[in-house]
């Protein structure tokens, strides 16, 4: 439903578009925005849990590129998938109190699911961002990025590392995740 | 081929992120060696663990993005951007609210004070307003980067030093004192400590003394200044020269949960006041000093003509270093900062919620978001 308002097509890469953005066409940033705004908005609702909070982000997100964007060179993707999962995994970690944005995405989902199994799914989805938040920065990063269907030269670019190390931070990553899903799962026993 | 195949190529071939030579190798490798298709499988398992929780978090469909309605919202946010009044709207909602204007009544800061705060001298001076506020740059109004930099050229050419005029304290703040609890914070200040409710006791009360300092300008001097910055001297009001101006800053209160960078920080202050001499032209100065931050004649002259200078507390911000909002908080108006860290910042960008209530300017600042940080806000109790 979301889509039938989405801008003509464009054929012009990434890299066109922001270059023609830098040079002040305005149109060339909002079809970057069209663009990547479900990619943005689905990693930061990962990390976050809450439509309202994602949604906010997202408008800082792109309030960036347009307020100061990166160099041309830049690869577009990389540097928004960068800047939005720093945003998330900021807000993510400075959240200390969790539970009661736990509580806000309750009622968020209200008007879907039964509460059942929204009780059941939030303490779930609860432990899984409290692992995130645990895990170094960077692998947090690649995770979420792989699983949101980004190639490994987006990642590669997204934090900033080579290509052909990709496979094996991922593999660290994913057991680091494993390790402090473990120790989480044990505390909230 | 004996060699075994490197985890990074099995993750990669799990991923179908391996190109087609190196992929028929890998596969070659692993039909003939079992510790290696042992190792993929449990990689395989691994992944796939991680991507089940993953899973989990994924928005439902009623939480879905909406990238037109949110492309529709930037729009409307940019509309406000890019309008050359765009960031001094803000000032005018300030004239058009009246409860804002009611929010920053009694409290002053003259604009004389931002070409003042402008030079080092004065920096070092105000240093204790400066860090009651955690706004490191104290100058009047969002100055663009372009004139940041112009008055910087102001500054090493008149010499760092250079004071265009004269300044004393009349009251010294003295040392901070750190009470033990929220009630001696209250006793020491002299006013009731208001602390959030989603807060337990603060890690740390500090009590600053009041401030109050005289500022005496010399308007030959001030003229040098706007020479330098490339405007005409006449604009300085000529009743200028001699005029006293006192600036106090009231006692207040700061608690503090947590250190350092993460620190959530509660500020609470009485206004802080400007005494105005008579013998000023306050709109006439405003419009000169308005200037100096960059603004257009007749930019400055509107503004000057929509704000009270004598009886506004104008929030100084660097365009490009802090972006701002109102927002309403703890039944008042106030403001959202947020501290625009470079995108590439691994840190969290430092947040501020600034209003006033009843007399009383708060400040609650921290890492948290905007939204977090004004749900504190709003538990003040």
């Amino acid at each position: 439903m979301h889509k039938n308002e989405s801008e003509v097509p464009t054929t012009l890469p990434d890299e066109q578009l922001l270059r023609r953005f830098i040079d002040g066409d305005v149109e060339s940033f909002e079809q970057l925005f069209s663009r990547h705004y479900d990619r943005v908005y689905g990693i930061l609702f990962r990390l976050v849990g809450t439509r309202q909070q994602a949604e906010d982000l997202a408008q800082e997100v792109f309030l960036r590129l347009y307020q100061r964007p990166p160099a041309q060179a830049v690869n577009v993707t990389g540097w928004l998938y960068r800047v939005a999962t720093n945003t998330g995994y900021n807000a993510l970690r400075a959240d200390k109190r969790r539970r009661q944005r736990e509580q806000a995405s309750a009622d968020d989902e209200a008007a879907g699911p039964s509460v059942e199994t929204v009780f059941d799914g939030r303490a779930e989805r609860s432990r899984v961002r409290a692992v995130l938040a645990k895990l170094p920065r960077r692998s947090a990063q690649l995770l979420l990025l792989r699983h949101t269907g980004s190639s490994y030269k987006e990642l590669a670019e997204a934090v900033g590392i080579a290509p052909g190390s990709v496979g094996t931070l991922l593999s660290r990553a994913a057991e680091a995740f494993r390790t402090a899903y473990r120790n989480v799962e044990r505390r909230t026993e | 081929m004996r060699r075994h195949i490197r985890n990074t190529d099995l993750v990669a071939l799990l991923d179908g992120e391996l190109a087609p030579p190196g992929a028929e190798r890998v596969q070659h490798h692993l039909a003939g060696c079992e510790p290696c298709s042992q190792r993929l499988e449990r990689l395989r398992g691994e992944m796939a663990a991680v991507d089940a929780e993953l899973d989990k978090l994924a928005p439902a469909a009623h939480q879905a993005p909406d990238a037109a309605r949110a492309l529709r919202e930037f729009r409307a946010h940019r509309e406000l951007e890019d309008n050359p009044y765009g960031r001094i709207s803000l000032m005018d909602k300030l004239r058009m609210n009246k409860n804002v204007q009611r929010a920053v009544s009694g409290a002053a800061v003259v604009m004389v004070l931002a070409v003042l705060f402008a030079l080092e001298p004065v920096r070092a001076a105000a240093h204790e307003l400066l860090s009651i506020f955690r706004v490191e740059n104290f100058v009047v109004l969002p100055v663009s980067t372009g004139q940041m930099e112009n008055l910087a050229n102001v500054e090493r050419t008149l010499g760092r030093d250079y004071f265009p005029g004269t300044y004393d304290m009349i009251t010294e703040p003295g040392e901070a004192q750190h009470p033990e609890s929220l009630a001696a914070a209250s006793e020491a200040a002299g006013f009731a400590v208001r602390t959030p409710a989603t807060q337990g006791p603060a890690d740390e009360y500090i009590v600053r003394g009041e401030m109050a300092m005289r500022l005496i300008p010399d308007r030959e001097m001030m003229q040098e200044i706007f020479t330098v910055a490339g405007l005409s001297p006449d604009l300085v009001p000529e009743g200028i020269d001699g005029q006293p101006f006192e600036l106090t800053v009231p006692r207040s209160v700061v608690q503090v949960w947590g250190t350092e960078e993460e620190a959530l920080v509660v500020m609470q202050m009485p206004s802080p006041s400007v005494e105005f001499p008579a013998g000023v032209d306050e709109d006439e100065l405003a419009v000169a000093m308005l200037q100096l931050l960059g603004y257009s004649a007749e930019d400055a002259q509107k503004l000057s003509a929509s704000i009270n200078w004598t009886t506004t507390i104008v929030l100084p911000l660097p365009q490009e270093q802090v972006s701002f909002e109102e927002v309403p908080v703890d039944g008042a108006s106030g403001f959202v900062l947020v501290g625009e860290a470079p995108a590439e910042a691994t840190d969290a960008p430092n947040t501020a919620v600034l209003w006033q209530k009843d007399g009383m300017i708060y400040l609650v600042s921290g890492i948290q978001d905007s939204a977090a940080l004004l749900e504190i806000a709003n538990s003040l109790q």
